[in-house]
């Protein structure tokens, strides 16, 4: 329970640092390449 | 789309992801974490996968709309964002399955074997091939695409040298992405893994060195998962043997308070008297009795096996005979009496007991005894130098319920004479070559011995024993008293 309640939301955060990532990169790299790869 | 310039692509593409990213959080809320913990990477992965498909599909609708993005462009479009969107559901997918196991390993909760296994092989499987397939799709477009575009581009030496060029930075460019995300993916599994290892290998760590408090948490319906399932299983069935020892060791000091610590103090008489069992328990049981007019009653019984049923009957015979000797009449009585207990006890369980009552009278010189199916007490003269035996008929206790016993007895005594009660253990020890102690080894210690205390014979008999059976295990319950009449 003691991870729940600070563990866990720490976990969930780094997971949305994590696609928000991706979707930059994903971004970056379709907006380059024009979606055409 | 060629002529679109890159930012105004950009600015949808990225208008796209903003909106699944700001749906993403309450869907993943109302699909994903709803799940049982076990399913959730699988969902996470179908999940991002889908949004990305989303994402695809709001960014070609978006360009096509505001700058009339011809189809083959929105299907290239999306045909890239679903290759992206793969390996993003594949990395949060395990991204998730991590959470899991850290959380399981925080909580240390163990939670049931998932009835469905989904193999770690199996899955390593259709990712690898998944990925392997991807990664070719994406460079068998760029060279089709490429090579299409270089056959348009002319004989020009500068600008075949110019495409020579963009060819190759693009190619270089798309490997180092999917060699990104194949090497992200990579370590993104290994940390799953090391985890899972160290999860298990700390517990099992801690079983080495004696320490049964933790489990492993079942993080995961792979090989890992069924790991932990039987590790759990395993330090499980080690707690309950260890609590089963310890009540065994609870129960052998329990029953060795029940056999008499020393031999009482009566004139005329010199006693000694050892029990030991081959187990924890036993079912051997030797005492001594104080009846009226300065009179002595030496019990020695042996109840049919040995351990802890063994010893839970003859503590109930031990309590049929000390209650039975309250009211002493004569070893036969006595013997009538406990057997007819006994019976009743023995019936459901099929045991029985051996015992030989001698009741010693010093005043008068006299002994008088009950043999009830155990070996007859052996008696060495010293001044004859010869041994006779205290035998009689009687069948074990615990078999038919009315017997009637008889008394033997014998009047006056040589002073200085042994005499030797023991259970079926001593001469029937066997060594590793298998043969038996046999009755003339014992008489052969007792001559040898005569003249010692009755503690010195009972103790060079026992030693004897234990050096005859060597390294052979023992097979069964030793008890012998020595009585030495002054």
């Amino acid at each position: 329970m003691e991870f729940q309640r600070s563990h866990r939301p720490h976990a969930e955060k780094v997971v949305t640092m994590r696609i928000i990532l991706h979707y930059l990169i994903a971004v970056v790299i379709l907006t380059i390449y024009g979606g055409q790869v | 789309m060629a002529q679109l310039p890159p930012v105004n692509l950009g600015v949808h593409i990225f208008a796209a992801f903003m909106v699944v990213l700001i749906l993403r959080r309450p869907l993943e809320k109302r699909w994903v974490m709803i799940a049982d913990e076990v399913l959730q990477p699988k969902r996470q992965f179908v999940f991002d996968f889908l949004l990305g498909l989303a994402a695809g599909l709001l960014a070609a609708a978006l360009n096509t709309s505001t700058y009339g993005f011809p189809a083959a462009s929105a299907i290239s479009l999306i045909y890239g964002v679903l290759i992206y969107s793969f390996f993003i559901a594949l990395d949060m997918s395990l991204a998730r399955e991590r959470t899991i196991i850290l959380s399981a390993l925080a909580r240390n909760t163990i939670q049931p074997l998932p009835k469905r296994l989904y193999s770690m092989t199996r899955r390593f499987t259709l990712v690898a091939v998944a990925t392997a397939l991807c990664v070719s799709i994406v460079n068998l477009s760029v060279i089709a695409r490429d090579m299409s575009w270089l056959t348009m581009v002319g004989t020009d030496p500068g600008a075949v040298r110019e495409a020579i060029l963009s060819v190759t930075y693009e190619v270089l460019f798309i490997m180092a992405v999917l060699l990104g995300l194949a090497v992200n993916l990579i370590v993104s599994y290994s940390r799953n893994l090391k985890l899972l290892f160290e999860n298990e290998t700390g517990v099992l760590e801690r079983v080495t060195n004696g320490d049964l408090s933790r489990l492993v948490p079942v993080a995961t319906r792979d090989e890992f998962g069924l790991i932990a399932g039987h590790t759990n299983t395993m330090i499980e069935g080690l707690r309950h043997r260890i609590e089963l020892i310890t009540a065994l060791k609870l129960a052998e000091e329990v029953q060795r308070t029940l056999l008499p610590a020393h031999p009482p103090r009566v004139p005329g008489l010199d006693l000694a008297g050892a029990s030991i069992y081959c187990n924890e328990t036993g079912g051997d049981y030797f005492d001594y009795v104080r009846l009226p007019q300065g009179r002595l009653g030496v019990i020695v019984a042996d109840v049919s096996g040995h351990g802890i049923d063994a010893a839970l009957f003859m503590a109930s015979a031990r309590a049929f005979l000390l209650s039975g000797a309250q009211d002493f009449k004569s070893p036969s009585q006595l013997a009538c009496d406990v057997n007819r207990y006994m019976t009743r006890d023995s019936a459901a369980t099929g045991r029985f007991m051996s015992m030989f009552f001698l009741e010693i009278d010093p005043a008068a010189k006299t002994l008088r005894w009950v043999r009830a199916g155990h070996e007859p007490a052996v008696v060495y003269s010293s001044v004859s130098a010869s041994f006779s035996t205290l035998g009689g008929e009687g069948i074990a206790m615990g078999v038919v319920d009315h017997v009637e016993y008889r008394d033997y007895a014998q009047r006056g005594w040589e002073p200085g004479s042994v005499v030797v009660i023991g259970t079926d253990g001593i001469t029937e020890t066997r060594n590793k070559a298998g043969e038996l102690f046999g009755d003339e080894r014992v008489r052969a210690i007792v001559r040898a011995n005569a003249a010692a205390s009755a503690a010195d014979i009972q103790t060079a008999v026992i030693d004897a024993v234990r050096a005859f059976r060597g390294e052979a295990p023992q097979e069964d319950d030793v008890t012998l008293v020595v009585v030495k009449l002054l």
